[in-house]
């Protein structure tokens, strides 16, 4: 009897849950929707970021294979510049913990190139960085790393390196610490080397390093005997133009450019003029034979007595008191039959030539040069005469080098060049002489090597040919008679001229071994033989002890003394 | 009824979040092999550049002024001279010390029958048969010393034997000589 009743209660509940169902479930799926929304989104990103990070990946490691400024190598491929990842040691002086005083000392015997108050000062400043180093050895990192200092931070920066050191330094320059090219071919070649296209290339140079090592170490020797306080040299194919070799000393090494001094870093070989001489000679003989003024070689000339012109008088530093004909005119390098000579040739014909020759411009190549060839401003008689045999008229060791190669290579003359060229590269040269005339110099070049001031550049078998030039340097007002320029241009093999040297040092002084003589057939023609004989086998020119140019119907015009005819 | 009704949504929604799960999975197993592949990139590029830098170092210590150093003061070497170059096989050929042809000119002879074979013969710029059996595949030349060369010959040789011979035996007397000499001192 007793039945269970449902309580009001709990039938009040019952209608409640029944009512509030739908909203739940509402609510519910509303949660679930945004849980799930929520899900498709962190996906939907999880997604995006690994593609995207995998393609920035991508793009990060091809870059990275890209230098940030080309590499320079000579024309064989040997490696002259290059960029790698150095080390820098920097300091957060607002950061450090160990005692500046005891620390200054130990980073001094470390780094000396500062005083142990300026580290003071440094670590004392607090500012928040300072680079202690740049481009420091990795040695020197682990050492300071060892000093336990955690304010210390070491950087892995890009850094020019130079492997060579001072090997061919004029020409390459050096870059500063920005990584932006300074001098030299850093300089004019900051576009080419910086270019993005094209810095996984390196760029080829037309220096050859092993001939440039040679002319080096040999000017540097000859330097050291002489006691010279300059010198430079220069190695050029002369069927192109193509420097293969351009050196002066003392030089410097680019790795620590900012250490060396402003004479090291002079070029003498692109910015010294000089006045260089009797080296002139072979030119103005070219001239004068190319101009129909000396047609005949064998014509003698008056060089009995100094020739006086004006106030002027000329002298010769090996008389000869007799008539000369033109080889014996170059064999003894008499300044007065080439005085004649250049007179009888005349201001017009033979500035003509000059500037054939570029004298008057500054030289026409990659680097810049600074000021131009002295050019004299007035061509009076006695300017003529001297300008024949190398005085009043200066030039750099690059003008009188090239024109030695278009005395020598069929009368073209080519601008000088110091990137590597293709055979199709190579300029049609504009002429300058004939073809005749080109082989008449040859012949002479020799005979003055075989017979005359050259003897000593005589490097058996190459059949070298080239002429001496021994200037007195101008200065206080006049010229110095113990200050010489000595120089050597000279061009091998002969019976066919490729390569042309020319050889100069500054103020030389004569020893022993040379008997006192500091003249340029004494000094710079020893060294001309050494770099010859030692790069003829480089640049394929093969000594031969039966091939040589003929030069006997030179040689039977020179007048020798009864003794010793044959 | 119900309770397969009410399960349906529960369904749907395992099978749309394994789908997603999986979806989820595969773009997972992507990024990590790129990061693998990545990697692998990042230590070709540390290997090269490790070559760049030992190749840089080894451009470095063997620099032009190190080898000139070397060659000047270790090796004391100096440039070659004219006379160590040659110009072709006759320079070489002359060279040699002596008249090259010592030993006797042998000669190649000929046979009687083999003037014959003189006359051109248009068959000889024919390919022979190989599958001929009268051709053989083999063919073998053979020449003979002429009688007298060989007869030379041999009596040099034996002349030179009697030579050491007759040295051996001059040595042993001036031996005995010299031991009979110092033994009658």
């Amino acid at each position: 009897m007793n039945r269970p009743v449902a309580k009001p209660a709990e039938v009040r509940k019952v209608s409640l849950r029944r009512q509030m169902q739908p909203i739940v479930q509402q609510r519910l799926m509303i949660v679930m929707l945004l849980l799930l929304f929520g899900v498709v989104a962190v996906t939907a990103r999880i997604g995006w970021l690994t593609m995207m990070s995998g393609g920035e990946a991508y793009a990060a490691s091809t870059d990275a294979n890209l230098p940030p400024r080309a590499d320079i190598v000579d024309r064989n491929g040997v490696t002259l510049a290059r960029t790698i990842d150095a080390w820098s040691i920097a300091v957060h002086p607002d950061r450090i913990i160990s005692d500046p005083e005891e620390l200054a000392p130990r980073l001094q015997a470390l780094m000396p190139e500062r005083t142990v108050e300026e580290y003071t000062e440094i670590l004392t400043s607090g500012r928040t960085f300072v680079y202690l180093r740049r481009r420091a050895l990795p040695e020197l990192v682990a050492q300071v790393n060892a000093l336990g200092e955690p304010a210390m931070e070491y950087l892995r920066e890009p850094e020019r390196l130079y492997p060579q050191t001072n090997l061919a330094a004029h020409v390459l320059g050096w870059v500063n610490l920005d990584g932006e090219g300074v001098t030299g071919m850093e300089a004019v070649l900051e576009e080419r080397l910086m270019d993005p296209a094209h810095r996984n290339e390196p760029v080829a140079l037309s220096i050859d390093s092993r001939v440039q090592a040679a002319v080096q170490s040999e000017l540097a020797t000859a330097m050291r005997r002489f006691n010279a306080i300059g010198a430079a040299g220069i190695v050029l194919d002369a069927h192109t133009g193509e420097l293969l070799a351009l050196t002066s000393l003392p030089n410097f090494n680019p790795n620590a450019a900012n250490r060396s001094s402003d004479r090291a870093r002079f070029n003498q070989a692109t910015m010294g003029f000089y006045e260089l001489g009797s080296t002139f000679k072979p030119i103005t003989m070219a001239a004068a034979i190319e101009e129909g003024v000396v047609t005949d070689i064998s014509r003698r000339y008056d060089a009995e007595e100094p020739l006086e012109v004006g106030r002027f008088t000329i002298n010769d530093d090996h008389p000869q008191r007799r008539y000369l004909n033109v080889p014996e005119t170059l064999v003894h390098s008499s300044n007065i039959v080439t005085a004649r000579i250049a007179d009888e040739l005349g201001a017009e014909r033979m500035q003509a030539v000059f500037r054939d020759l570029h004298f008057d411009d500054p030289v026409d190549f990659e680097l810049p040069v600074r000021g131009r060839p002295i050019w004299p401003e007035y061509w009076a008689r006695t300017t003529i005469m001297t300008a024949g045999y190398g005085h009043g008229i200066a030039v750099t060791p690059l003008h009188l080098a090239n024109s030695y190669a278009t005395l020598v290579n069929g009368g073209l003359y080519r601008p000088l060049t110091l990137m590597r060229l293709s055979p199709d590269d190579v300029p049609p040269g504009e002429r300058v002489f004939s073809e005749e005339t080109s082989d008449q110099m040859r012949g002479l070049l020799r005979l003055i090597v075989q017979e005359g001031t050259g003897r000593n550049a005589d490097a058996e078998g190459y059949r070298v040919g080239g002429k001496t030039g021994t200037a007195e340097k101008a200065g206080g007002g006049g010229y110095r008679q113990n200050a010489l320029i000595t120089t050597f241009a000279a061009a091998f093999p002969m019976d066919d001229p490729r390569y042309v040297v020319l050889i100069m040092l500054d103020e030389p002084r004569g020893d022993a071994g040379t008997g006192g003589a500091s003249s340029a057939g004494w000094t710079a023609a020893p060294v001309v033989r050494q770099v010859v004989s030692r790069i003829g086998p480089l640049l394929g020119v093969i000594p031969s002890e039966n091939r040589d140019i003929d030069t006997a119907h030179l040689r039977a015009m020179l007048w020798r003394p009864p003794s010793e005819r044959s | 009824m119900t309770i397969t009704r009410k399960f349906r949504s529960v369904a749907w929604a395992a099978t749309v979040a394994s789908a997603a799960l999986s979806c989820y999975l595969i773009s997972h197993r992507v990024s990590a092999e790129r990061n693998a592949l990545a990697q692998v990139e990042r230590e070709i590029q540390l290997a090269r550049e490790d070559i760049l830098s030992l190749n840089t170092e080894f451009q470095t210590r063997s620099r032009m002024s190190q080898i000139e150093v070397w060659n000047r003061r270790d090796f004391v070497l100096a440039a070659p001279l004219p006379g160590q170059f040659l110009e072709g096989e006759i320079a070489l050929a002359s060279l040699i010390e002596g008249p090259v042809a010592d030993s006797p000119v042998r000669q190649a002879s000929a046979t009687e029958d083999a003037t014959d074979d003189d006359r051109i013969d248009e068959d000889v710029f024919e390919a022979p048969d190989l599958d001929a059996a009268d051709i053989p595949r083999f063919q073998q030349a053979a020449y003979l010393v002429p009688e007298d060369v060989a007869d030379r010959a041999r009596g040099e040789r034996i002349a030179f034997l009697d030579d050491q011979l007759r040295g051996a035996i001059a040595g042993e007397a001036e031996r005995e000589d010299a031991e009979g000499d110092s033994a009658d001192q």
